[in-house]
Parts: structure tokens; sequence; C-alpha cells
């Protein structure tokens, strides 16, 4: 099976020679390439009609979660308060997933034509972009790019001419992991500490400022202008039942070269795409592990890369496709180092506001530590699993409730490393 | 103290460039401040919260959870 490439949402993306994406802010470009042909489409056949044929392409959040995006429109189109808001959130800052700085410097008109055709959907006259720090170069020229699009008509009180109102602001994150979750995202904006809050409230109802909120991903954003335009039976004319499109896959860790390519959803398996888009694994040798969906999804091992990129099987493999960025562990690479590492990031990322997850990280990274210096006690194993489970339970956001998945799964599929780790275990050895 | 001497004229054309000032406007304007002062100082906290009539230890709790934000200024011997 020859492994390609299926260029929907990227197909006016060009790359560098070093790899690095062609930046490309000039609406000219995009007017030229039939940008904007999909809003005025919206404006024709009305809001309902929009989030009818989002709702019928099945398009699911691209931010992890993977929600159904025409859902959550409907739940925030029928709010009748205002000021409403549409958040795009490009903070990206699960590990191993880099896919939405390709789309916000390479078609950023895309992303804003998909907000705005959002925006008109739900209602929405206000509309922030919300960058991780590390984007602050791409932030900086989303603001130009905003001025720009006011200039020429397709922001502001105007908008294309048809009375459309819609203004953007680019907001920039300061560092914060948790800041890309939704209800911490809504409170950074609103300069209060970005934590994480039970729901409901759902931001449709009660979101930025207490108003009717929508939160989309960038990559969901910008599948939107194509779906509008060429209607759901052409999305769904692409990849599974029940899981449409494609996948802005990710591909990281232990791979011969770090890349982000465009997917057909199922179109192929994990390891044809470490093997044909990121030149095999970094030494060659068998991969020993993968994470399908970003930092906090589960582990599979090696034999389930053969595993289609797309919601089901992955899940049926016993993962989460998640951010689809795929992490890949080598043969030798030690499950406790790797597990070490993320509990390492996400335990600094707890935003502290609920026990089980502020607790529960710090906890976790202690045991896996001892484990790393071979001084851990055989109630260890169990201790991991119980804080993991409660996490999970308990937690009033995706981080805590997803962070044990990978120390789970690493306990499950890896336990030789782990009982290694004990310290009887290595008094033994001596 | 730092925060006797801050001079606030930065500051004002920051607002300036805001207006109007909107309640979504918080995190992008310590932002900002951050940006020119390379710091956020208390006092402008301060003069922040009164602006959006907010308690200025929310504010104050906001810039002290990011890791980009920095409440003293940049030691400039280094």
């Amino acid at each position: 099976m020859s492994v390609a490439e299926t260029k929907l949402l990227t197909r006016r993306i060009s790359s560098n020679e070093d790899g690095t994406t062609v930046p490309c802010f000039d609406p000219e470009a995009y007017l030229a390439d039939g940008g904007y042909a999909a809003l005025k489409k919206a404006l024709r056949t009305g809001p309902e009609a929009v989030i009818e044929d989002v709702k019928r392409s099945q398009l699911t959040g691209r931010g992890g979660a993977g929600f159904p995006t025409g859902l959550k429109w409907q739940f925030t189109a029928r709010e009748q308060r205002g000021p409403k808001y549409l958040l795009c959130n490009a903070d990206e800052g699960e590990i191993g997933t880099r896919k939405d700085r390709l789309l916000l410097e390479g078609d950023p008109y895309r992303v804003l034509e998909g907000m705005t055709i959002a925006a008109y959907a739900i209602g929405a006259e206000k509309g922030i972009v919300y960058f991780n720090e590390h984007y602050r170069g791409i932030a900086r020229q989303w603001e130009g790019m905003i001025a720009e699009a006011e200039q020429a008509g397709l922001l502001g009180d105007n908008v294309l001419g048809e009375g459309l109102r819609f203004h953007v602001k680019v907001c920039l994150g300061r560092g914060l992991y948790i800041a890309g979750e939704e209800m911490a995202l809504i409170a950074s904006i609103e300069g209060r500490r970005p934590e994480s809050r039970p729901k409901p409230p759902f931001p449709a109802v009660a979101g930025l400022l207490g108003l009717p909120t929508c939160v989309n991903n960038v990559e969901t954003l910008a599948n939107v202008p194509d779906i509008v335009e060429r209607g759901a039976d052409w999305f769904l004319s692409f990849g599974l039942e029940g899981d449409h499109g494609t996948r802005l896959i990710t591909l990281s860790g232990d791979v011969a070269q770090e890349c982000v390519r465009e997917v057909e959803v199922g179109a192929c398996t994990i390891r044809e795409a470490v093997e044909a888009f990121a030149r095999g694994t970094l030494h060659g040798g068998p991969i020993k592990a993968v994470q399908p969906g970003g930092g906090t999804s589960a582990f599979l091992r090696g034999d389930s890369a053969d595993a289609l990129i797309a919601r089901g099987p992955i899940a049926d493999a016993g993962s989460s496709i998640g951010t689809a960025g795929i992490i890949a562990y080598e043969e030798g690479h030690s499950m406790v180092e790797a597990v070490a590492r993320l509990l390492d990031y996400y335990g600094r990322a707890s935003c502290g506001r609920c026990a089980p997850c502020r607790i529960g990280t710090v906890r976790t990274l202690e045991i896996i530590r001892r484990f790393q210096a071979g001084g851990a006690a055989p109630e260890d194993l169990e201790r991991l699993k119980r804080i993991g489970r409660t996490c999970i339970a308990a937690s009033t956001c995706g981080l805590g409730q997803s962070f044990p998945l990978p120390v789970l799964s690493a306990l499950e599929l890896f336990p030789e490393e782990f009982a290694n780790g004990i310290a009887s275990a290595q008094a033994g050895r001596r | 103290m730092a925060s006797d001497h801050v001079d606030l004229r930065p500051y004002r054309r920051i607002v300036e460039e805001f207006q109007p000032l909107e309640r979504d406007d918080v995190l992008r304007l310590l932002g900002a401040v951050q940006d020119a002062y390379g710091y956020v100082p208390r006092q402008i906290v301060e003069d922040l919260s009164a602006r959006f009539a907010r308690p200025p230890s929310q504010l104050w709790g906001a810039v002290t959870a990011y890791p980009g934000f920095r409440t003293q200024p940049p030691d400039e011997s280094q």
C-alpha cells in the first residue's frame, strides 16, 4: 500500500528547503485562490444551514477531545444573550503536537475565514485567537493580518459588504500549558489565574465574561471553509464511517525526521506513517511503543502501530487519537524514563485548583523517580495505579483525567521495566 | 522600592492604544505592560484593577501565575 498525503487543509501550504513553512499572509493570494467563496455561500444560505451542514459532515474537534463541532455551534447559537464570543484555541501546548502552527503560518486566511463562518453561524461578533507564547512571532503577523483584513472588508462592521459584524483580537499566552484547556483559556483572557472549573455551565452558556462562547481548535476551524463550500457529502467522502476528513499528524519522538503531514482518516497505519513521512525510527530499530494522540494519550505496544490512524482503530487498540500527535518510542527506550519525562512536564502544568491533579501529578512523579533510581518499594506499583485511577475519576479537567493514562498503560504493557526499579529486585541482582 | 520610580508614560501610551478598553483586554494589557517594562509593576496592576473594577488581588494572582510575567524589574547587571 502506498502511503501519501491527502492535501485538503494544506493544499495551499508550501515548505522551504529546511522544512519550515512558507508564511502566507497575503489576502490577495487567498482571494485569488477561491478564498471567501465559503463565507459568501454561508451568508446566502443562513446560519442554520451552515450549522446543519457542519453537523452532517460529522466534523469533530481536532484539539484533542473530539467533540462534534456542529453540536457545539448549535449549543452556542441557541443562546439568546450577547455579545457572543468565538475563541480560536491556538495554544497548542500538547507534547508531540505542532500541527496548528502549520496552518497559522502557512494558510492563516483559511483559519480566519473558518472563524468568520463559525462566528456567523453562532451569532458571535467578537473573536479572539489565543496563541501559545512560543508562537509570539506568528501572533504578531496575525495582528498585521487582522488590520489588513479590516481594510479589505474581510473583518469589521460590514464584512464583505453584507452587514456582518466580526472583530478579531489576538491574545498571547504567557507560558502555561493549562491555559490551552478551554475553561482555563477563558479565565486567562479575563485576567484571572488560568484554572479550569467544573462544567456545567458550559462555555456555550457562560463562557468568556459570562457570555455565550464557543472555543474551537485551529485545525477544526480550518476544516470549515471547504465543508461549507463543497458540502457535507464531499467531506463525508473522506475517511471512515463516522470519522471523516483528514488529520494533521505530528510525527515525533524517536523518529529520523520529525514532521507534520496531512493524511486522510484511516488511510494509513501509524507504522506506515512513521516509515513514509518520518523516514523511520531514529536508529532504524523497531518501534517499541507509541503514543498516538499526544503526550497524555495511553501508550500502545509496537505491534499496535499497525492500527489505522483514525479514532475507532486507535481506540480499539487501547489509546485515543487526541491531537494526532504521534510519538514513537524505539526499542531500547526506557519506558520508566519516558513516563518520568511526561510527568515532569504535566506535573508542572497542573493548575493546582483541584486536589486530585495537584497532588496526584506530584506524587506520581515522586514514585516514578523512585523506580528510575531503582529504589521503589513493591507497594509503589499499586500506589501508582491507585493515584492514577483516582485522578481519572475525580479531576476537574482533561489534564487530571488524562495524565495517568500513559502511566497506567506503561505499567500494564511494560511491567518488567517497573519491576526492575524495585529496590529488592536491585538487591537480588548484586 | 522600585515601584516608587515607575515611569508611567509608556503605560499611558499602552492604555491609549487600547482605547476603548474592553473587559476582554485584561491579559492583553498585562502582556503589553510586561513587554514594555520587562516586568509588571505593582502600581500598574493596581491602576488596571481600578479601571476594570476588579480586585487587585485577582489581577496580581494572574500575573504571578505565568512564567512569562515578572513582578520585579529584570536585573540590569545581568
